[in-house]
């Protein structure tokens, strides 16, 4: 495809300007930078519009271009394709949608209306395409030192394998990989992804865990029911022993009931006996009142006769005191003689009463020696008559005759003993009454002493005294009387019986068995509990209507195995409840589990399809590199080794990239290679130049030759390399149409005089 | 003809965590109290009789004390409304559950862990029901308390509807419904409502959840309320959730300001707009060498929007088959690519990996989360 004309109506700054190119090495000549920017985004506007903004509208290139004096922007193209005339009118309007695009088939005077991208069919390059292929620029790195080394290399290298010095297969592949290593690290742990896996495996575990845990729980509950219903079946069983075995206890009470009933009649009874006809109950507290009151009377009783005997004493005193006849010296002496003779009679009793004693029991021990002798001569003699009748005879008699001696001795003896005895025992009374009648008279010798020595004084001492004792008896006779009123008032009738003693015995006794009844029906409730006479009578009733079961051993043991198994269910029961409680208390919800997973499950899901989309684009990315290395490679080489050769007169022969990439150009005469580090700026702009004409004709391979527009491509070059450079283009040009933009003259003088155009634009 | 007015909600999940909002997920958590405080005063403004709540009121029986006392002080409010609850598979009546360890308002009503029934008089209605005692509970085939024809009977139940008796979350089969001579079930577990169902003369319906707490969750959120009668049944859903769920795809090829055209497309689609969560995805062509930079558009978005999630699925424009004839790296790479796209049967992955490859080449290509 050619350019053969462009006019520009109105675009930038650029109004009304025609250029032809007729010539297919043209050279515009312009002294400022806009002007062969602006046609060269015309061209490329022409072709493909302008698409969205980046972002800074004030890139857009629609923006940037639309003339200041707000003149419509449109222009024509006319080229030749495939021996085919066209015109390419295009009026530019807000976006490409907007604007008119005709193409006219010049041979064929058609018209139609294309797409804003006509370009793409027409050129058969997108419009970065486009760019890249078309457009070449300067190289841009005025001297090669180290830091511009490896930008140099990247460029240049860029070039060389993927046909635009911007993309490196490097670049693109580590944003790949970077994307992946994010979701996906090399360790498999730390990835995004990798994370999302460990972690739904977790929640997987903790779902499982939870999901054991609710099922624990469920048949925890379950059995703890089960628990609840045995307990309750025991239970009844165990209410039924007892009730048996309160019954045997009732039973066994019984009896004990029955008796205490029996006592309770028999206090009745007794109760009744003890009450007097006034009412008077007797008991413990009124037999005391009555022993008080008895044992007051008796002690005044005591009193009484004492003060009766004083004055009996005091009276016979008086009586001899005041009576001399009674009471003299004759009579005294009298009575002393009496005495006398009483006495010395008393010691003679004693005397004999001794000598007897003594006589007694001298005579005491019977002959036993007789005895025994009699005994022996008796069984010796009749032993002997076995032998000598007659001795033995003779000897048994004597025999028998010392004992019949014996018994007649020992018989008498005891007579005499007897008699001895009889005699102690007169001599003892007779002592005793001596004794009786010795104390009075010596009492009555002692009266008579006092009477025969008082005198007037302690006679009317005597008299008061007397007098004294008589008060008082009265006054202990009222007491008396007192005390036996209010025995009286306590005993009733019973005070007037003839044998209160007896009476009052019997009651005591009485008393002292109501007491004991009273004892004994205390030590039966002891026994069976403190229950009422009426429940007593109602127990007896139904135990009467009660059999006994036979083994009431085992019943208790039963009920006491029962208990001790309720008390084990009950333990089990609550152990199952704490353990549930404690449980759910820590224990996760699987639905919220559930949700989580599935979230997570979806994340990752999403994740891992993006993952499997990278390495996808990784792979298909290698592989393209390798195959457009096996493409380009050595094509690629050789077109750029003949470019190179050209651009440079033939110094260099060769441009080569490793597969480190690292460029190296081969000199013509010199055997081995320079890296671009060695080489001066101008050979690495040759160099570059050569790359990209070199990718271009690798497109017109596909695409059919493409016009190629230079920008002042050999600025950079010296006069010399210029010289050979444009010679080089010139001859270039028969295969491709060459039109460069230069704003140096002397580059466009020359071009011109290698027979190229030159047109000046200003 | 004697009727009662009931309102029936279920499944609000007090304390739950939306899962994608990072940041702002505790004011969501709030918002779902206040959700609960909106239905409650609904129920007073339409003069319900009942408020059936038919399980997952809480999100779990470890909730915060300020969302179990505000939801109780919240009842307390109304006491001339019955509060009757089931509670669910999330907040099981165990020895957690915050039911049995506070003291509750007189008007609410707990339904136990065993088939049980309530009777009040002055509505001449009795309701029926049981509470989930864990995480698990087996269905029976019929519920073991009798209706009584000389009162309104209504069932409020958390469970699965289904054929058979195999879910772990209290089936309830066709068998249970007609046996249980209901005139209305009030149903929970499934956060989709459902229309009113009917088997002879018992309705039946499942309210859903009433704020969606994900973006599974799209359809309209609500509550049911209306006038249950002996074998009739007049109910209305009534939308109450503040913010719905949207996944929405925009198309932006040609647009300069993208930002705003996503805005002008909700603004356009959505009453109380701003309100929402939405997942956008961005659909169309952009031109070759253009990058979208979602973290500036998803900044534009989120300062208009309570909650935004961008997602790119915008195709380059390019002519693919054009591209595939370059020799240059990338197009051989397309050309490899398109090839492989005729052969493959993952189609779906090899168009991702040609989006990503040629995005490769201008930009970086980190996964974006949704």
């Amino acid at each position: 495809m050619k350019i053969k004309s462009l006019y520009i109506s109105a675009f930038g700054g650029v109004k009304d300007l025609r250029l032809d190119f007729e010539n297919d090495f043209t050279v515009i000549f312009g002294e400022n930078e806009q002007g062969k920017t602006t046609i060269m985004n015309f061209i490329k506007m022409m072709f493909y519009g302008s698409e969205r903004a980046k972002g800074d509208l004030a890139k857009s290139p629609r923006k940037k271009y639309t003339p200041w004096d707000n003149s419509q922007m449109s222009g024509s193209i006319d080229f030749e394709k495939d021996g085919k005339s066209f015109r390419l009118e295009r009026i530019f309007g807000e976006s490409n949608s907007t604007d008119k695009v005709t193409l006219i088939d010049k041979d064929l005077g058609k018209r139609e209306t294309v797409s804003a991208d006509i370009g793409a069919k027409i050129l058969g390059l997108s419009a970065p395409a486009f760019e890249r292929s078309i457009f070449i620029g300067q190289f841009g790195f005025p001297e090669s030192n180290a830091a511009a080394e490896g930008e140099i290399n990247s460029k240049l290298s860029n070039i060389a394998l993927t046909g635009s010095e911007d993309i490196s297969f490097d670049e693109v592949y580590a944003r790949l990989e970077k994307a992946k290593l994010q979701l996906s690290s090399k360790s498999g742990k730390t990835g995004t992804y990798d994370k999302n896996l460990i972690a739904l495996k977790n929640l997987n575990e903790q779902l499982e865990k939870a999901e054991g845990d609710a099922e624990k729980i469920a048949v925890g509950r379950q059995k703890a029911a089960e628990i609840v219903k045995e307990i309750e079946a025991l239970q009844q069983k165990a209410d039924a022993l007892k009730q048996k075995i309160d019954k045997e206890q009732d039973f066994k009470n019984a009896n004990k009931l029955r008796e205490l009933l029996a006592l309770k009649e028999e206090l009745e009874k007794i109760t009744a006996e003890l009450t007097l006809e006034n009412g008077s109950k007797i008991d413990e507290m009124f037999l005391k009142k009555i022993d008080f009151c008895l044992s007051k009377i008796g002690g005044v009783k005591t009193k009484i006769e004492a003060k009766e005997n004083e004055n009996k004493i005091i009276k016979q005193g008086l009586d001899l005191a005041l009576n001399p006849q009674k009471a003299s010296p004759e009579k005294s002496a009298e009575l002393s003689d009496k005495i006398k003779a009483l006495e010395e009679k008393q010691t003679d009793l004693k005397t004999e009463y001794n000598n007897t004693e003594n006589e007694l029991n001298q005579k005491a021990a019977p002959n036993f020696i007789l005895l025994i002798l009699g005994i022996i001569l008796g069984l010796g003699g009749a032993a002997l008559c076995s032998y000598k009748t007659y001795i033995g005879v003779v000897v048994a008699l004597i025999g028998i005759i010392l004992c019949v001696v014996f018994l007649v001795i020992t018989s008498s003896k005891n007579a005499k003993k007897k008699a001895l005895e009889g005699r102690l025992l007169n001599i003892k009374l007779e002592l005793n009454e001596l004794m009786t009648v010795l104390t009075l008279e010596k009492s009555n010798l002692n009266a008579i002493t006092t009477a025969l020595n008082s005198n007037a004084a302690m006679i009317e001492n005597q008299q008061n005294h007397l007098k004294e004792n008589d008060e008082k008896i009265e006054e202990l006779l009222k007491e008396k009387a007192d005390y036996e009123t209010e025995l009286s008032t306590l005993l009733g009738n019973t005070f007037n019986t003839t044998d209160i003693d007896s009476t009052l015995d019997a009651l005591r006794h009485k008393a002292g068995e109501q007491k004991e009844i009273k004892q004994k029906i205390n030590y039966i409730l002891k026994d069976v509990g403190n229950i009422s006479y009426e429940e007593a009578a109602q127990k007896i009733k139904e135990a009467e209507s009660f059999e006994i079961e036979d083994d009431f051993d085992a019943i208790k043991q039963e009920f006491s195995n029962i208990s001790d198994e309720i008390l084990n269910r009950k333990t089990t029961a609550t152990e199952i409840l704490t353990e549930i409680k404690a449980m759910t208390k820590v224990m996760d919800n699987p639905e919220a589990i559930k949700s989580q997973i599935a979230d997570l499950t979806a994340k990752s899901q999403s994740q891992k399809e993006y993952l499997d989309a990278l390495n996808l684009a990784m792979t298909t990315l290698s592989n393209s590199f390798a195959e457009v290395r096996r493409n380009y490679g050595s094509a690629l080489d050789s077109k750029t080794a003949e470019i190179f050769k050209g651009i440079t007169g033939g110094k260099y022969k060769a441009v080569n990239v490793s597969k480190s990439f690292d460029i190296s150009v081969e000199k013509a005469d010199t055997f081995g290679s320079f890296e671009i580090g060695y080489l001066s700026s101008g050979t690495v702009d040759q160099a570059y130049l050569s790359l990209r004409l070199a990718v271009s004709e690798f497109m017109a391979d596909t695409n059919g030759a493409l016009p190629i527009l230079l920008d002042d491509s050999l600025t950079q070059f010296d006069d010399k390399r210029q010289k050979t450079a444009l010679e080089f283009l010139k001859d270039y040009s028969n295969k491709n149409q060459i039109i460069m933009f230069t704003c140096h003259k002397a580059i466009s003088d020359t071009a011109e005089a290698l027979g190229g155009k030159k047109i000046s634009i200003s | 003809m004697n009727s009662v007015k009931i309102l029936h909600t279920a499944d609000i999940h007090i304390g739950a965590r939306d899962a994608f909002l990072g940041a702002a997920a505790e004011g969501r958590r709030f918002e779902t109290l206040l959700t609960f405080e909106k239905i409650v005063d609904l129920a007073k403004e339409k003069g319900a009789d009942i408020l059936a709540v038919a399980g997952d009121l809480f999100d779990s029986n470890n909730v915060e004390s300020e969302f179990i006392s505000g939801v109780l002080n919240k009842i307390s409010s109304i006491p001339e409304i019955k509060v009757v609850f089931a509670a669910g598979n999330h907040d099981p009546l165990n020895s957690e559950s915050p039911f049995l360890n506070n003291s509750l308002p007189q008007n609410l009503y707990i339904l136990p862990t065993t088939d049980s029934v309530l009777t009040f008089e002055d509505i001449k209605t009795k309701v029926y029901g049981k509470s989930f005692e864990g995480v698990y509970l087996k269905g029976e085939e019929e519920f073991s308390i009798k209706p009584d024809s000389d009162y309104i009977n209504i069932m409020v139940q958390h469970g699965e509807l289904r054929a058979d008796l195999g879910s772990d979350y209290n089936s309830i089969t066709p068998k249970f419904v007609k046996k249980s001579g209901m005139d209305y079930i009030a149903l929970g577990h499934v956060h989709t409502h459902t229309p009113v169902g009917k088997i002879d003369n018992t309705h039946f319906a499942y309210c859903g959840c009433p704020e969606g707490q994900g973006f599974d969750e799209l359809s309209q959120k609500g509550v049911y309320f209306g006038e249950v009668q002996k074998g009739k049944c007049d109910l209305q859903f009534i939308p109450v959730s503040k913010r719905q769920h949207i996944v929405r795809q925009v198309d932006i090829t040609s647009c300069e300001d993208i930002a705003g055209a996503v805005l002008a497309d909700l603004k356009a689609n959505f009453e109380n707009y701003a309100d929402n969560l939405y997942k956008i995805e961005l659909v169309g062509s952009i031109p070759s060498d253009a990058t979208l930079n979602l973290a500036e558009i998803t900044a534009r978005l989120s300062a208009q929007l309570y909650f935004v999630k961008i997602k790119d699925k915008t195709e380059f424009l390019l002519d693919l088959e054009l591209l595939a004839t370059e020799p240059t790296l990338k197009g051989v790479f397309v050309k490899n690519m398109l090839s492989l796209l005729d052969q493959s049967d993952d189609k779906e992955t090899v168009k991702q990996a040609l989006n990503i490859g040629l995005r490769a080449f201008n930009s970086g290509v980190m996964y974006n989360e949704d």
